[in-house]
């Protein structure tokens, strides 16, 4: 234990100032200062990807990775990419959502949810320099996980933005489109696969949400909640289905078991009328 | 059982309770008892208790969402909330969810029968949320209704929030109504329908086209149509003992004025329109007041619409005895009161050394005022609070300052400093959830302790992956989905 803290402990303190700074900034809101919101907000995602970028060079120095470069770039921006954009996008995400939503007890669940996630995303960086493999081995799948989250995060945001009138029903596809490729493009980017086909599945799966985002919006009249909570249960879906056939696990058992999970998350929804 | 339950080398570290089987299992056993629920299980497993989405706090939601936008905050009308309580009673009482009833009834209809002469008029509805902050939030998202909480031209405000039985299924409904009486020259509309554009509404009386015949020898024998009374309005209130009923009727027809069944005036009708005053008072409480017309010929007419009235002389009385301190904020408290009325109060002010104070209704006994600081209450003679109720009683008194004062500093001395009201309200997400609720998340709980320990064994003993780790993505999915419907909830709105 008490090495995995010495190892981590960059780690733990950064999520920890993470789940501060969430919570710090909800409060500014609450007060209704917007200006000082507004600066913070700069500030410290400023700061975040400054602790991000200098991590990497820390640890590539400290720990004397050099030869990381030298190999072969798809391998090294598979990781990258994910070690990177996955916490960036987590961190600004959540500052949206604290800015968009007004529902304290689902502010401080999502704090602590990203701040969990940041953290375990933060140790399987420094454990892929650290030369721990086994352990972002064993924990990558987690990974899309925070996929979901973001996506929840996001998707939240563009949804928030749209109802609010800010933006037409085209270019609210149009961002959930982008948003949907950025996902589930990395999850592909990660297992290093590059292809014609997936850059088609990739496509597809955008279609289908923002296709269901249509229909939600425009035919059944759902309302943000139900139309969010609509989007991720179908990009849980597709995430799944993408992640077992990369693993090469894909069977008709697994996406039976999957599709059985969002049935019961169907039937949650239905009792909670 | 522990095989069933954990991942095991037994099981290959695939339990049976994720297995899909199981899930089938559960997501049809959830499926039935929700079923069984809406539609044959006791009303008490379905009920939400309409006190924990709160009225008064609806109205505070709203009028802080204005003036956060700089828009002026909105008035409690007691005819608006009258309006959202009568309309609330018709979509139960005739089993629909719409702005517009089965039988053509409108928002309009309802606002202008509680006595609401109303220039511009607003209604948004809500039902099957558990919280007032997640009724709030759900209107806030919808540009339509969130257009109505911000619609500039509005001053007044009318809430209600009912729990009971809509077609089968128990539920809250809130309506929310709003309106301005200013500028009674036009008469526009703003409705927040989902697929109805707002419409403009106009006022059509129909009356008989009264001819004159030049034949003599014809009788007139139809006769004249029923007359209506727009004064006063129904179910309306007043302190004056003789009153002025005024209405439309045939043109050049008598009309006579009924008291409580009772011939008691008449008077002639003139550009279709008829004024006169009752000849006798009003009794006390309850009137009821109908008219007929007789035409030049001698027909009568059917009697009107009879329009009740309620004559109250009895003045406001502020229980000067009740005030108590509720919170308290640095140097800012909130104090608590009682109204002793028997109709409703319509105006409410507090005032503080010229500055007005927040005041609002907790129920229709009790009020509360908000903003009171200690610090300039020490500086002035107390707080003015005046109270005008339905029907135009006035009172006005001066709170002694000093005995608030003292009221208020116990307070400080007894209250508990350095909490954080916040998750109290996470907590009270959950108590307001109905049974039914409470036991589908119970459920969704049980699953997620599952695969989390699932979690925490996989990883330790390095079996996460590939194929085994399912969890990884049915864990973040649970929990949002968990968190959003305990604290957004996932009622609809109109």
């Amino acid at each position: 234990m008490k090495i995995f803290i010495k190892d981590y402990k960059r780690s733990i303190i950064v999520s920890i100032l993470c789940f501060v700074s969430f919570f710090s900034l909800n409060e500014v809101l609450t007060e209704k200062r917007y200006e000082l919101f507004y600066f913070f907000s700069v500030l410290l995602s400023f700061l975040f990807l400054l602790l991000i970028y200098f991590d990497h060079v820390t640890n590539v120095k400290k720990y004397n990775q050099k030869q990381i470069f030298s190999l072969e770039k798809s391998y090294y921006l598979q990781h990258i990419l994910n070690h990177y954009v996955v916490p960036v996008s987590l961190y600004l995400f959540s500052l949206l959502f604290i800015f968009l939503n007004n529902n304290f007890p689902l502010k401080i669940v999502i704090f602590f949810i990203v701040s969990v996630s940041l953290l375990i995303c933060l140790i399987n960086v420094r454990s892929y320099f650290l030369n721990k493999l086994t352990l972002e081995h064993s924990t990558h799948s987690i990974y899309d996980g925070m996929k979901l989250i973001g996506f929840f995060l996001a998707s939240n945001a563009l949804l928030h933005i749209y109802f609010n009138g800010s933006i037409n029903i085209f270019f609210e596809l149009i961002f959930l489109a982008v948003v949907t490729i950025i996902g589930i493009g990395l999850i592909f980017v990660r297992s290093g696969l590059y292809s014609k086909d997936i850059a088609l599945t990739v496509i597809l799966s955008s279609i289908i949400i923002t296709l269901l985002a249509f229909l939600s919006i425009k035919v059944l009249n759902l309302t943000l909640v139900q139309t969010n909570i609509g989007l991720l249960t179908l990009f849980y879906f597709i995430v799944a289905v993408i992640h077992h056939k990369i693993e090469g696990t894909l069977t008709k058992k697994i996406v039976v078991n999957y599709l059985m999970f969002s049935l019961i998350i169907i039937a949650l929804m239905y009792g909670m009328r | 059982m522990i095989n069933f339950l954990f991942p095991t080398i037994k099981n290959d570290y695939s339990p049976k309770i994720f297995e899909s089987k199981f899930l089938l299992t559960l997501a049809v056993f959830i499926f039935l008892f929700n079923f069984l629920s809406f539609n044959y299980l006791p009303g008490f497993i379905n009920k939400v208790e309409a006190g924990s989405i709160n009225a008064t706090d609806l109205i505070q939601l709203t009028n802080e969402s204005r003036q956060s936008a700089g828009l002026v905050e909105l008035n409690q009308s007691a005819e608006l909330t009258a309006a959202a309580k009568s309309k609330s009673e018709d979509m139960f009482a005739k089993g629909y969810w719409a702005h517009f009833g089965p039988n053509g009834e409108t928002p309009w209809q309802f606002i202008k029968e509680a006595g609401y002469i109303y220039v511009f008029a607003g209604e948004n509805l809500a039902k099957g949320f558990s919280t007032s902050s997640a009724v709030h939030d759900a209107w806030l998202n919808s540009p339509t209704h969130k257009a109505n909480i911000m619609k500039p031209e509005f001053r007044d405000i009318g809430m209600y929030v009912a729990e009971g039985n809509l077609a089968g299924e128990q539920t809250t409904l809130v309506v929310q109504m709003f309106g301005s009486k200013t500028d009674t020259s036009k008469d526009k509309v703003a409705a927040n329908t989902t697929s109805k554009a707002s419409s403009s509404k106009s006022i059509s009386t129909s009356s008989k086209q009264s001819s004159t015949s030049s034949n003599s020898n014809i009788k007139d024998t139809t006769p004249p149509i029923k007359p209506t009374i727009t004064n006063p309005i129904n179910n309306g209130f007043t302190n004056e003992p003789i009153i002025k009923i005024t209405g439309s009727a045939e043109n050049g027809s008598t009309v006579k004025v009924y008291l409580n069944n009772t011939y008691n005036t008449e008077g002639i009708t003139s550009n279709s329109i008829y004024s006169i005053q009752l000849s006798t008072e009003l009794q006390k409480g309850d009137n009821l007041i109908e008219a007929e017309s007789i035409d030049n010929s001698g027909n009568i007419s059917l009697k009107s619409d009879p329009v009740k009235i309620t004559y109250d002389t009895t003045v406001p009385v502020i229980d000067t005895s009740s005030f108590k301190v509720i919170d308290k904020k640095d140097n800012i408290y909130t104090l608590l009161f009682s109204i002793d009325e028997p109709t409703a109060i319509k105006d409410i002010t507090a005032t503080l050394d010229s500055t007005n104070l927040i005041v609002s209704a907790i129920n229709s006994t009790d009020y509360k005022i908000e903003g009171v600081n200690i610090e300039t209450l020490k500086l002035v003679k107390g707080i003015d609070i005046h109270a005008e109720d339905v029907a135009g009683n006035k009172t006005d008194i001066l709170l002694d300052g000093v005995s608030l004062n003292s009221e208020m500093e116990k307070y400080t001395s007894n209250s508990v400093t350095g909490t954080y009201n916040g998750f109290e309200e996470i907590l009270n997400s959950i108590t307001n959830l109905s049974i039914r609720q409470q036991i589908n998340i119970g459920i969704a709980l049980f699953i997620l302790m599952f695969l989390l320990v699932d979690f925490i064994i996989l990883f330790r003993i390095k079996k996460l992956h590939p194929e085994r780790g399912k969890s990884a993505l049915h864990l973040p999915h649970l929990v949002l989905v968990i968190a959003i419907l305990i604290f957004s909830g996932l009622g609809s709105i109109k």
